[in-house]
């Protein structure tokens, strides 16, 4: 009866290490699950500090890409202006139009300008400054089509901001006979041909608002 | 039905032939039972590969204690009986060898097999009836067992089976006790009946591989010391009959072989009454001493055919190596290594003792197996674990590794815009609103330069209204609307916004002739269709032309006057429109040729 008394002991004793083994074993797992969990953890840190830093590089490359292709069309917008203010500014308008009726020898120039009102639409909502639009209607008398033409073209150029002609109106007055030349060899200003240009003048907001002298 | 066949001491007879009845059907591979899984296990449990293997063989005239070590018998001992003094030698090789483990195989008197036939029950069920049977037909105090013979392959298809007892005599007692009590593992006792049958069946293929007659009866004699005259009975290749009688070493060869030869009568006797005949053939194999064997003739007994064997013989037939020297005359040894050597077991008792340490045993190794296989999963997850924890640490460092790259990527291209200086806010504002209002969008002048290629001095401009679709709408509305339309101008503006165009050119060059006029008129007309090929390019009707809706008056006179234009009239109204809206992305300006 010891044998099996000691037997009994025996698989206990057995039982008792095969436990312990695996417990320790168990606990080795534990750890290196632990250790896995941790490294996970860290991983997604890692990962999202990488997604972040990913993302800042892309708007960068991207602001980057966009001022590329914006200093294409600054400098397409420059070769097209010799007025490189882009403020919207009352002043410069009467200036610039008091010129231009000199230059082009016009026999009539009156002008109608709406008051200045903010702008914007989907493609301006990335402006970091206001946008501004006024309408200005012109009515102009001149000696040719030629004249007017080369005054709006002049005007588009000299003033500030960005003009957008939107009615064109043109109507020739009188016949081009003797007379005429007469008048005009003389030094006349004959007005030969009259209209109307109606234009959208885009800008920006001006940094102080002067008091409109118009 | 029920037919003991205890042995018989000496001559007597066992009661009733002392036969073990064959069974009714007798396949050669009994059916597949659940105590076949059980013995399975058992085997497996007790596997002991090319280990040492001790076999105590037990009989009324004492033991004898083989250790087969790799295949080959390494060391004998005999002892009188389980007297202290006599298993002294014993305690001490198993001392020795405390880790092998041994197989009890009995040879005594008093044994009992009994056949029972049982219903026809499921093999879930059969074991517990047996079970039954063995209570209510042996002692308790009996070392007792079961063996399947076969099954009834017609009719009800019962159970054959053959229950065993063996009287657990003080002398069996005795060595039992000194055995369980050892550290060696008892693997379970076997009888020598029982397990000879495969002795019987491997001596019989050595002796005679191809038999001129195949003989249904096979009959082995062999002197054991430790017992006497066993005799073992085949029909079939199954146990049908076994005897055992004592003997006594010191007769002399000729009484010996006389005495052998009168037990085989006898036995040839009890066969008759199981229904043996001359003509079904009898093998007879005799393992006795060597000096015995010439003196023992078939002339009696009348076998077909009958080999007298002597104990060293049989061993290298056998290739028992070690099993038996010239000299010896005795089986003994022979039987254990065969049955030490061999795989196939017939019969496995245990006592209600050994029973319980075989599960203490068979738990131990259980537990063994339960932990290795836990063990091994629990190591192959720690290591998938750490190897795991190792791919996903390398990725981190890879993370790492790319952020500090995106890192120095991101202060180069902070460098980069930082160096555009205070421009960049500009730039990036006024590219924005020429894009908003004015990129990609028809300009009066475009329409006029393209205009300067049509006209010439034959077609003079007296009128233009160039104006967008949308301010034409406008004033559709209102007439006379200077003020701007703030909402209408903060609507998103269309990618490329329409223009209207009517334009009066007055022709000359006719000479007054209508019909001139209108050719000039559709040249013109064409002209403009090709400076304007993405326009809608229409015209007022001509003048000095009507269409069938208007009414016709005409004074046909030989002057001709019908035919004449005046130059007043000569004018041309075209209206221009577009771009057209499927060519709305190429850029909006005319064709300029």
């Amino acid at each position: 009866m010891r044998k099996l008394e000691k037997m009994k002991k025996r698989v206990m004793i057995e039982a008792s290490v095969a436990g312990g083994i695996v417990l320790v074993a168990v606990g080795v797992l534990a750890f290196a699950m632990h250790l896995t969990s941790i490294h996970s953890d860290e991983m997604t840190v890692a990962k999202n500090a990488l997604q972040a830093e990913r993302v800042k590089l892309e708007d960068l490359n991207k602001q980057i890409e966009k001022t590329g292709i914006s200093s294409q069309v600054y400098e397409e917008v420059v070769g097209r202006k010799a007025n490189l203010n882009f403020a919207l500014d009352r002043t410069a308008l009467r200036s610039v139009l008091s010129q231009l009726k000199g230059r082009y020898r016009l026999s009539y120039l009156a002008m109608e300008v709406s008051p200045a009102e903010k702008f914007s639409n989907k493609e301006l909502e990335a402006l970091s400054i206001e946008a501004m639009q006024m309408r200005v209607k012109l009515n102009v008398s001149g000696m040719s089509d030629t004249h007017i033409y080369s005054f709006l073209q002049d005007m588009q150029q000299a003033l500030p901001g960005l003009i957008k002609p939107v009615i064109v109106t043109l109507k020739r007055d009188r016949k081009f006979d003797m007379e005429a030349l007469t008048q005009i060899k003389a030094g006349n200003t004959l007005p030969m041909v009259s209209g109307v240009i109606e234009f959208m003048w885009y800008g920006f907001k001006p940094p102080v608002e002067e008091p409109n002298a118009g | 039905m029920i037919q003991a066949a205890r042995a018989a001491r000496s001559s007597r007879p066992a009661k009733r032939g002392g036969a073990v009845p064959a069974p009714s059907a007798t396949p050669d591979k009994p059916p597949f039972t659940l105590d076949t899984i059980k013995e399975k296990i058992q085997s497996l449990s007790s596997f002991t590969i090319g280990s040492k293997q001790f076999i105590l063989f037990i009989g009324d005239e004492g033991a004898v204690l083989v250790l087969i070590q790799s295949g080959r018998i390494s060391r004998r001992l005999y002892a009188p009986s389980p007297a202290p003094e006599h298993v002294h030698p014993f305690l001490e090789l198993l001392r020795v060898n405390s880790g092998v483990p041994i197989s009890v195989m009995l040879d005594v008197m008093d044994q009992s097999y009994v056949r029972h036939t049982f219903p026809p029950v499921s093999v879930f069920g059969i074991k517990k009836l047996v079970e039954r049977r063995l209570d209510r037909d042996f002692s308790s105090e009996d070392i007792r067992g079961s063996m399947l013979i076969g099954r009834d392959s017609e009719g009800r298809k019962e159970w054959n089976y053959l229950l065993i007892s063996v009287a657990n005599s003080s002398m069996i007692q005795q060595w039992t006790e000194t055995i369980f009590e050892l550290p060696n593992r008892m693997l379970g006792m076997y009888l020598i009946p029982i397990e000879a049958q495969n002795f019987i069946v491997d001596l019989a293929k050595l002796c005679s591989p191809t038999p001129a007659i195949k003989a249904m009866w096979r009959l082995m004699v062999c002197h054991d010391k430790v017992s006497g005259y066993r005799q073992v009975v085949l029909k079939d290749n199954q146990l049908v009959f076994t005897r055992l009688t004592a003997a006594t070493s010191d007769m002399a060869p000729d009484v010996m072989a006389a005495a052998i030869e009168q037990e085989i009568l006898s036995t040839i006797e009890y066969l008759r009454r199981l229904s043996y005949n001359d003509q079904a053939g009898l093998e007879v194999f005799v393992i006795i001493a060597d000096e015995v064997k010439p003196l023992i003739k078939n002339d009696r007994i009348n076998a077909t055919s009958m080999k007298c064997l002597s104990p060293f013989e049989v061993a290298e037939m056998m290739k028992l190596e070690q099993a038996a020297l010239s000299g010896d005359r005795f089986a003994d040894v022979v039987i254990a290594s065969h049955f030490g050597m061999g795989t196939k077991r017939r019969l496995r008792l245990l006592p209600p003792y050994a029973q319980k340490l075989t599960v203490l045993y068979q738990s131990s190794f259980a537990l063994k197996v339960a932990t290795a296989v836990l063990l091994l999963g629990l190591v192959y997850a720690v290591v998938m674990e750490f190897f795991n924890a190792a791919d996903v640490k390398i990725n981190i460092n890879r993370a790492i590794r790319d952020k500090e790259t995106a890192t120095e990527e991101i202060a180069k291209a902070e460098r980069s815009l930082s160096g555009l200086g205070a421009m960049q806010g500009e730039v990036l504002n006024v590219a924005t609103l020429y894009g908003g209002v004015l990129q990609k969008r028809p300009l009066p002048l475009d329409f006029v330069k393209a205009m300067g290629k049509v006209v010439n001095d034959n077609r003079l401009v007296r009128s233009l209204d160039w104006r967008f679709e949308s301010e034409a709408a406008a004033k559709a509305r209102t007439p006379k609307t200077p003020a701007p339309q703030p909402e209408q101008a903060a609507q998103p503006e269309q990618a490329v916004e329409q223009f209207i165009v009517k334009v009066e050119v007055k022709l000359s060059g006719h000479g007054g002739d209508r019909k001139n006029f209108i050719n000039l008129a559709y040249r013109l007309i064409g002209d403009m269709k090709a400076a304007f090929p993405n326009y809608e390019v229409e015209h007022d009707p001509l003048p000095g032309t009507t269409t069938n809706e208007e009414s016709l008056k005409l004074i046909f006179d030989e002057s001709g006057s019908d035919e004449y234009l005046e130059d007043n009239h000569a004018v041309v109204v075209l209206h221009v429109k577009g771009p057209k809206p499927a060519l709305a992305e190429q850029p909006a300006t005319p064709k300029d040729d």
